[in-house]
């Protein structure tokens, strides 16, 4: 909707007579609200700090498995290993991502 | 506040919990969210102020919700107007109202009468004809932002509008 002629007019008036002015300083509205706030939860950084922890296990697993492999065939149990291992891998790696979406 | 520090603020609230980056927000928005209280309230300070503080601490609370979809202060402006509801609905609705028409009455004796004109047709005005003036005359908002903010119809939006264009052109004539 576009604002006609007799819009703008009320719009000037309204301004004019009845709008409240920005309201001025007020140091202490901020404090007032972040102290109104929860408390910082904990939980999160032990979380955070878990999973650079798995983050950093399995790079370390992935590169001993990698510089002791030496076989020149490959079994079905290093095949099922590195399926198992990937697994891990891609679930540490997106675990915070789904964590993110499941608070949405 | 430019966009990109904005969304940046926002950021760090959400990833890291940080209090001073919300503080930051609250100082930027804080006289935008207080006017628009202050003409819903038609003046009073001290309610305006609370539904204020309220406004920003259920912003903080739900700002992972927010997803940038619409800009930060129409989602501030979202939340601003369901506090207003609320707010209403939970105990101060009688009271209020009666203490708005007071003040309407007491300025009648100072004899700022055009003005007072103004505010008495404002003050006949429901809750909701009220707030889509104010959003629409004295916030500027478009239609459009309008019905993000209230989540009303496009044709409830105008048709409030109209009524209360009307009610206000009556109350004036006569």
């Amino acid at each position: 909707m576009k604002r006609s002629e007799d819009d703008k007019k009320l719009a000037a008036l309204l301004k004019e007579e009845c709008a409240q002015p920005l309201p001025g300083q007020n140091p202490w509205f901020t404090p007032r609200v972040l102290n109104r706030l929860p408390e910082r939860s904990h939980s999160r950084y032990f979380l955070a700090i878990a999973w650079l922890l798995a983050v950093a296990g399995c790079v370390l697993t992935w590169i001993v498995v990698a510089t002791d492999f030496t076989a020149t065939v490959i079994t079905l149990r290093d095949l099922l290993q590195w399926v198992i291992m990937a697994a891990i891998s891609v679930g540490v790696f997106l675990q915070p991502l789904v964590r993110l979406m499941r608070q949405d | 506040m430019r966009k990109f520090d904005e969304m940046n603020l926002i950021a760090r609230c959400v990833l890291a919990d940080d209090r001073h980056a919300f503080g930051l927000l609250v100082e930027a928005y804080r006289p935008r969210v207080v006017r628009f209280f202050l003409n819903l309230t038609q003046g009073n300070t001290a309610w305006s102020d609370d539904l204020a503080q309220e406004t920003f601490i259920k912003a903080y609370l739900n700002l992972r919700s927010f997803k940038g979809v619409a800009s930060f202060s129409t989602w501030l402006y979202r939340i601003a107007y369901n506090e207003f509801y609320s707010d209403l609905r939970r105990h101060r609705l009688t009271e209020e109202i009666d203490e708005l028409h007071d003040t309407t009455a007491s300025d009648t004796m100072a004899g700022v009468e055009a003005a007072l004109t103004v505010q008495e047709a404002m003050a006949q005005l429901g809750a909701t004809e009220r707030m889509m003036v104010t959003l629409f005359y004295l916030e500027d908002q478009p239609i459009k932002k309008i019905v993000q903010i209230t989540g009303l119809p496009e044709g409830t939006v105008k048709s409030h509008l109209h009524r209360a264009k009307q009610k206000m052109q009556h109350f004036i004539d006569n």
